[in-house]
């Protein structure tokens, strides 16, 4: 007998993870670029989907965040992705385990592409941002954003 | 005392060994004047210095408030260089051998100048003074505790700026301040020898009060009542005596707090407008940057918005399917995938009751209608993914022009800030000296002084008021208590010396108050003397007599009789306080001449050329000796004409430069005077010759 579920189920009990080498790099560009690292993951996934590059966490996976801090747009773009990507089968999204799963890749993908489009000249080989320049940094991204987006 | 030589070695200016003999009238020849003349820079304050040295063992002068201790050096600079490479400290002394009273004395006070790496050390040397008593006989003193009380005694500490001054320092003395009528007390008392007066009154009051004391123990009734109130009336009263001198110090210390500020505000004057130009541009950058602030954090707020635009075509994709899919009707489906499934699976007929077997047509249509349709959930999903999305959609072009607008605003924040930035910093250059950049603090600081000013004088008069009272009931108690003393008879041994010592302190005091009054005005009648000689026409139109207030404040009166201190210049100021000076002396020594050299440091700087050769033409008549230190902008031929016209002239010193650092005093002829000294020049001239023709 199968239950009736709630739309978009957005669940909330995931552990989001990342590479666990962006963990000192999510710490600190929490409150600097972004409110709170559930947006910069979402960033860097935008950026991963954009780009088609998808990077496998694989031993590397650390537990980030957890997925209850996701807003309910940002979950519908995950969605809305996972929709594209699997030709509009509705089925792709069933299981938020699996969206987020798909969505980690991006997102890891999608910080090599901060990392070397926008963060190289504010971080240092170890992932470590230099303060000095760092405070402008919401306007530099925002700069780096439309920059992608004439791409 | 009359300064008869001064010897300096490695002193100020003064390299090796030289010296100045002043004219002193030793051979009865009248001449008591000598001018040491140089231009500035050259070391006429480094000679002033010598003689306050030499005399008290201080380095500073009165005009050197402002100046960090640190910066001045009395030891010889160029000396000081050769000890960079022999190694050996630089030993500077100055000798001054003055007379007081027929008796000679040599007073030589050195110091040591050291370098210590690259700082420089300056350490007081040792002091010797030699007195040859009028049998010929000398006395050699070493302790400094001693010399100190044998200078004091010849020349008080307290007095000697009236005596060694600077042409600044003089007018201060007409300024109507709480510190200055201290200051003119102080020297009216050392001068009139009053302190034995003064100390008899103390021993008196401390007997008094012991006695009263002790009758107040012993006392009864009435009468011990009268005694008790009247101690503790005498304690209230030396309360607030000592509280009204803590008021005034405190209101004496401001005014030097303002005066200073005051100096400097003088000297930031010109450049207020750039402080105020700066404050202005400092209030805009911290606008400005606390403006692209709230823009950064906007643009943080803003950054996972405009992350979803980097997907613009996904989520319109996606959005356009789900369309579709509704346009179609496929979502939600016309049919519930479940009802199929429960048809098909569990009940095998239709809902009209029809059976639908395997195999049938209505089964097959069934089971294509249920690979049409999907999850119920899914389709709920979808939907709620097409209405976020097409929410998204609506606010993606608000997004775009907001991160557009914030990028825009910060750059024109930016670009401000930078401008700004750029101007404190030409404001700054323009400005000079960081110290100074600190001026537009002073007005405040010195507004804060007047407030503290005003309500002090509040308290002053509280207080003074508070005071009198107790006077007055003191005395009404006093008059009681000598009344019960008759009434009842009370005539025992402790009580009469008890109103032996009231009547000996009440006594004493009146002699103080009755002498110090006539001293008083006498010393404004002579200072006027002095002033009417010594004023220019002008001035005479102007100004009619000096007063000297109850507390030796200086006031002086127009031809109206009225109060006009704060209007006369400072030329005029200087000549009343000359005038004040040369009365005191007068009477300080009971009408003949006080034995006191005055000591003038570039006086005539603010005086007009009338003031300037009326002064010179009698000051030498007013005091036993007079040593002038001129340059040479108030001292040109004309001056140095009406000095030799007097006689009195005897000795002229010039004082040259021989390299950085270093000046060499000459003696030269005063008939040699004319052939050194400028022309007078300018509008100097038409009044030389108005008066002189």
């Amino acid at each position: 007998m199968k239950t009736w579920g709630k739309p978009m189920n957005m669940s909330g009990d995931i552990r989001v993870k990342t590479d666990k080498k962006y963990k000192n790099l999510y710490n600190d560009l929490k409150n600097l670029i972004v409110g709170d690292m559930h947006e910069l993951f979402f960033l860097c996934a935008c950026l991963g989907y954009k780009a088609n590059k998808v990077k496998d966490l694989g031993s590397n996976a650390e537990e980030r965040f957890w997925s209850r801090t996701i807003t309910p747009e940002e979950y519908a773009c995950y969605y809305a992705m996972m929709l594209e990507k699997n030709n509009m089968d509705l089925s792709s999204i069933r299981d938020d385990k699996l969206v987020i799963a798909e969505m980690e890749k991006y997102a890891n993908g999608g910080m090599e592409i901060l990392l070397e489009d926008f963060l190289n000249e504010y971080c240092s080989a170890d992932y470590k941002l230099d303060s000095t320049y760092s405070k402008e940094l919401p306007m530099a991204l925002l700069h780096f954003i439309r920059d992608k987006l004439e791409q | 005392m009359i300064l008869e030589k001064i010897t300096m070695k490695d002193f100020r200016q003064f390299r090796g060994v030289q010296n100045i003999e002043f004219a002193s009238e030793t051979e009865n020849d009248g001449k008591n004047v000598t001018v040491i003349f140089g231009e500035n820079g050259r070391g006429k304050t480094g000679l002033f210095r010598a003689v306050v040295f030499a005399l008290y063992g201080e380095r500073r002068l009165s005009q050197d408030e402002e100046a960090e201790q640190k910066e001045l050096y009395l030891v010889n600079s160029a000396a000081m260089e050769d000890t960079k490479t022999n190694g050996k400290p630089v030993e500077a002394f100055v000798e001054l051998v003055f007379r007081h009273k027929d008796q000679k004395y040599t007073i030589k006070r050195s110091l040591l100048g050291v370098f210590d790496k690259d700082e420089r050390i300056e350490q007081v040397g040792s002091v010797t003074l030699f007195h040859t008593n009028s049998d010929g006989n000398t006395l050699a003193f070493n302790d400094p505790d001693d010399i100190r009380k044998t200078i004091n005694s010849i020349l008080d500490k307290n007095v000697k700026e009236y005596f060694l001054f600077d042409g600044e320092k003089i007018q201060r003395l007409t300024m109507a301040s709480i510190e200055q009528r201290k200051e003119v007390a102080r020297g009216i008392k050392n001068l009139l020898n009053v302190d034995d007066l003064e100390k008899a009154i103390n021993a008196l009051q401390r007997l008094r009060k012991e006695l009263n004391t002790e009758l107040s123990k012993r006392a009864t009734g009435e009468y011990a009542k009268i005694v008790h109130q009247l101690n503790q009336l005498d304690e209230k009263r030396n309360k607030l005596k000592a509280k009204l001198e803590e008021i005034e110090d405190e209101y004496a210390h401001l005014n030097v707090e303002k005066r200073k500020i005051d100096k400097l505000l003088e000297e930031y004057k010109e450049i207020f407008h750039l402080l105020k130009e700066r404050k202005d541009a400092e209030t805009q950058l911290k606008s400005e940057k606390e403006q692209t602030g709230n823009l950064l954090s906007e643009m943080r707020a803003r950054t996972a918005k405009a992350s979803q635009l980097l997907i613009s075509s996904t989520i319109d994709f996606v959005f356009d399917s789900i369309d579709q899919k509704k346009q179609k009707g496929e979502i939600p489906s016309e049919i519930r995938k479940d009802l199929i499934e429960r048809i098909l699976d569990i009940d095998h007929k239709c809902i009209c009751d029809r059976p639908v077997l395997p195999g049938t047509p209505e089964h097959s249509a069934l089971i294509r209608w249920k690979n049409k349709v999907s999850d119920v959930e899914l389709e709920d999903s979808a939907l709620e993914i097409w209405r976020s999305l097409s929410s998204i959609r609506n606010y993606r072009e608000d997004i775009s022009g907001v991160v557009e607008t914030l990028l825009q605003r910060y750059a024109v924040c930016r670009n401000n800030i930078e401008k700004l930035r750029k101007k404190i910093e030409s404001i700054n250059e323009q400005i000079g000296a960081s110290e100074r950049k600190d001026a537009a603090d002073l007005e405040k600081t010195r507004e804060n002084i007047e407030k503290k000013q005003i309500r002090i004088e509040a308290e002053r008069m509280t207080t003074k008021s508070e005071f009198d009272s107790v006077e007055s009931e003191y005395a009404r108690l006093s008059e009681q208590r000598k009344i019960l003393e008759r009434e009842e008879n009370i005539r025992n041994e402790l009580s009469q010396r008890a109103s032996l010592a009231e009547d000996t302190y009440k006594a004493l005091q009146e002699v103080y108050k009755g002498f110090t009054e006539e001293i008083k005005n006498r010393i404004a009648i002579e200072a006027n003397k002095y002033f009417v000689q010594l004023l220019d026409k002008e001035g005479l139109e102007t100004l009619s007599k000096i007063l000297v207030n109850a507390d030796y404040s200086l006031q002086i009166l127009d031809r109206w009789g009225k109060p006009f201190l704060a209007n006369i210049s400072a030329g005029q100021r200087q000549i009343m306080s000359i005038s004040f000076i040369a009365a005191l002396a007068k009477v300080a020594s009971m009408d003949s001449i006080l034995e006191m050299p005055l000591f003038m440091d570039t006086p005539f700087g603010k005086l007009s050329y009338e003031h300037r050769k009326n002064l010179i033409k009698r000051l030498p008549s007013y005091c036993a000796q007079w040593i002038l230190l001129a340059t040479d902008t108030e001292f040109r031929k004309q001056e140095a004409s009406f000095l030799r016209e007097g006689g009195r002239w005897g000795k002229f010193y010039v004082l040259r430069s021989e390299g950085p650092g270093v000046t060499i005093i000459q003696e030269r002829d005063i008939e040699e005077a004319q052939s050194l000294l400028h022309e007078n020049m300018g509008e100097t001239n038409e009044y030389v010759w108005r008066y002189t023709g």
